[in-house]
């Protein structure tokens, strides 16, 4: 029986969103994730915006500087620093990028790890470290990339060898998979295929910017492409109803906007075999 | 050694020192430089966008080709400690006052300018315990001060200075940052006697009365009645402005 973290449709939370937001029901919005870089240590008028958010929303940590892949040291005061704040706003889960973001001092982006064996176990021992100072498992996220260095094996056996050697959950991005299969050349589907259903926790859908025929940027910028929503239901279909989070970082559009795609989301749900909470009841 | 494969660590420094630094540290050579190009863009673009969102006023004063230099200069040589985006600010100005080396073209005013830009955002966010105050006598009561409240001595007038106006004379100037009790950020033009009145209010505990008394004798003022009629209209000043939140109730 799947056990998600959250349920139904997400969005993620920016600062610019905090005032547009405001009269928005948890009903429209199911449950939110934010960057916790964004907000440990921040208090005033926006800690209080942002309170008043955790209280009413069911949220997820969606982490970008815990650099799990880095060959820096891992900073374990700041993982610690997000395991209280997810504790003070009840958070449900933590999720983070199977990427680095440092190298000799942050960098503030996601940079590719290069897919070898040496990388696997390296950072599946770091995940290990971290679930064991949050005291539950960690939620990696497939990323998005524009090259492949040091590559010794394809991403997805990559992304499973991690998984299974640091027994974590998976966050699956699919407009990450569809934006991967162009630019480095493999078939979304049977990558997808791939993924072991049990290790999912929830999913990320989001716009990208084509930069040219054979190259597509993650900019979570622009509403979500065909060939995207497609794969969605082909994820649906191959691994169940699964909660699922629309991220929109720029370009954003007005709140009406994103809660069309987001019903675009929970409509896909239904037509898929209903609402996971639904899903949940067949198994 | 010489058949070697570098591990993937070494690979992955060898990325990232590309991307900090593209004109000195070659492209790795499994990469083609289209793909790179993107990680290259989206890297600085985005340092940027944090630099130019914390020093607007800076940024436009030293001009968009001279502020890139700069940039790329804080994003290849310094190493960035803080996992947190509102902290960068703070690193470029440790970066500022220690790695960099004013250029000619560069304002004199640069760190303090950025010093005060910096000041604004931190005391827009600095988090804080929640406040209890009532309204009473500012002489008798134990004053509480804005839970957030800064004061710097300036060699430059830092918050006059723009675009319009970015070649001010030397001009020493005593600014107040603080945020008020609708938890907005404030700001106060002072003078250096009541910068030392804030300093004597921020260490606590003590009424209205006792905090003028103390900076009268520490400025061998006691008994000067005009100095201590200033203060008080301070206090007042202070109380109306939300520098002084109110006063501490009966227990």
């Amino acid at each position: 029986m799947p056990n998600y973290p959250v349920s139904g449709t997400g969005l993620g939370l920016r600062r610019a969103l905090l005032g547009p937001l405001s009269s928005v029901s948890p009903e429209q919005i199911n449950f939110m994730e934010v960057a916790p870089e964004n907000w440990i240590g921040v208090g005033g008028r926006l800690g209080k915006q942002f309170r008043s958010y955790t209280e009413r929303f069911d949220f997820m940590c969606h982490g970008l500087s815990l650099s799990i892949g880095s060959p820096d040291e891992l900073d374990i005061a700041f993982v610690k620093q997000v395991r209280d704040f997810m504790k003070d706003h009840g958070i449900k889960a933590y999720s983070e990028h199977l990427s680095y973001c440092s190298s000799d001092g942050h960098m503030y982006d996601l940079m590719p790890i290069p897919f070898t064996e040496e990388a696997v176990r390296y950072v599946a021992q770091r995940i290990r470290t971290v679930q064991d100072i949050i005291e539950q498992p960690l939620i990696i996220e497939n990323v998005s990339a524009y090259a492949q260095p040091g590559k010794q094996m394809e991403e997805i056996d990559f992304l499973n060898a991690v998984i299974e050697e640091a027994d974590c959950r998976l966050l699956l991005d699919v407009n990450n998979v569809f934006v991967n299969s162009i630019n480095h050349g493999f078939d979304a589907k049977d990558y997808l295929g791939k993924i072991p259903t049990d290790r999912i926790s929830y999913l990320h859908i989001a716009g990208h910017y084509e930069e040219a025929k054979d190259l597509l940027v993650d900019t979570h910028g622009a509403s979500i492409k065909q060939d995207v929503w497609d794969l969605l239901d082909f994820t649906y279909q191959q691994h169940g109803v699964i909660p699922t989070l629309l991220e929109r970082d720029f370009n954003i559009p007005s709140i009406d906007e994103l809660i069309r795609e987001i019903d675009l989301i929970k409509h896909a749900q239904i037509l898929a075999g209903g609402s996971d909470v639904q899903r949940t009841a067949w198994f | 050694m010489s058949n070697e494969q570098p591990g993937f660590r070494e690979i992955q420094q060898g990325f990232a020192n590309h991307i900090k630094a593209p004109a000195k540290i070659a492209c790795p050579t499994d990469v083609d430089d289209r793909h790179m190009a993107i990680y290259r863009d989206l890297f600085f673009k985005n340092v940027m966008g944090f630099l130019s969102g914390a020093f607007p006023v800076l940024a436009e004063i030293i001009g968009e080709q001279r502020w890139s230099i700069i940039g790329r200069e804080f994003f290849s040589s310094h190493h960035n400690k803080t996992p947190y985006f509102l902290e960068i600010s703070r690193e470029f100005l440790a970066f500022l006052e220690h790695e960099y080396h004013l250029a000619e073209e560069d304002p004199e005013y640069m760190l303090e300018l950025a010093h005060y830009e910096w000041l604004e955002l931190f005391v827009d966010v600095e988090p804080s315990d929640e406040l209890v105050f009532v309204e009473g006598d500012l002489l008798d009561s134990v004053l509480v001060l804005s839970p957030v409240v800064e004061g710097f001595l300036y060699q430059y007038p830092v918050h006059q200075i723009s675009v319009a106006n970015s070649s001010p004379e030397p001009n020493p100037s005593a600014l107040i940052v603080y945020r008020d009790r609708n938890d907005d950020v404030g700001f106060a033009e002072t003078n250096p006697f009541t910068l030392q009145l804030l300093t004597l209010l921020k260490e606590g505990g003590r009424t209205g009365e006792e905090v003028l008394q103390l900076l009268l004798i520490q400025n061998d003022l006691l008994n000067n009645n005009a100095a201590y009629e200033g203060g008080v209209g301070t206090l007042i000043h202070w109380q109306q402005l939300g520098i002084i939140w109110g006063c501490e109730g009966n227990i």
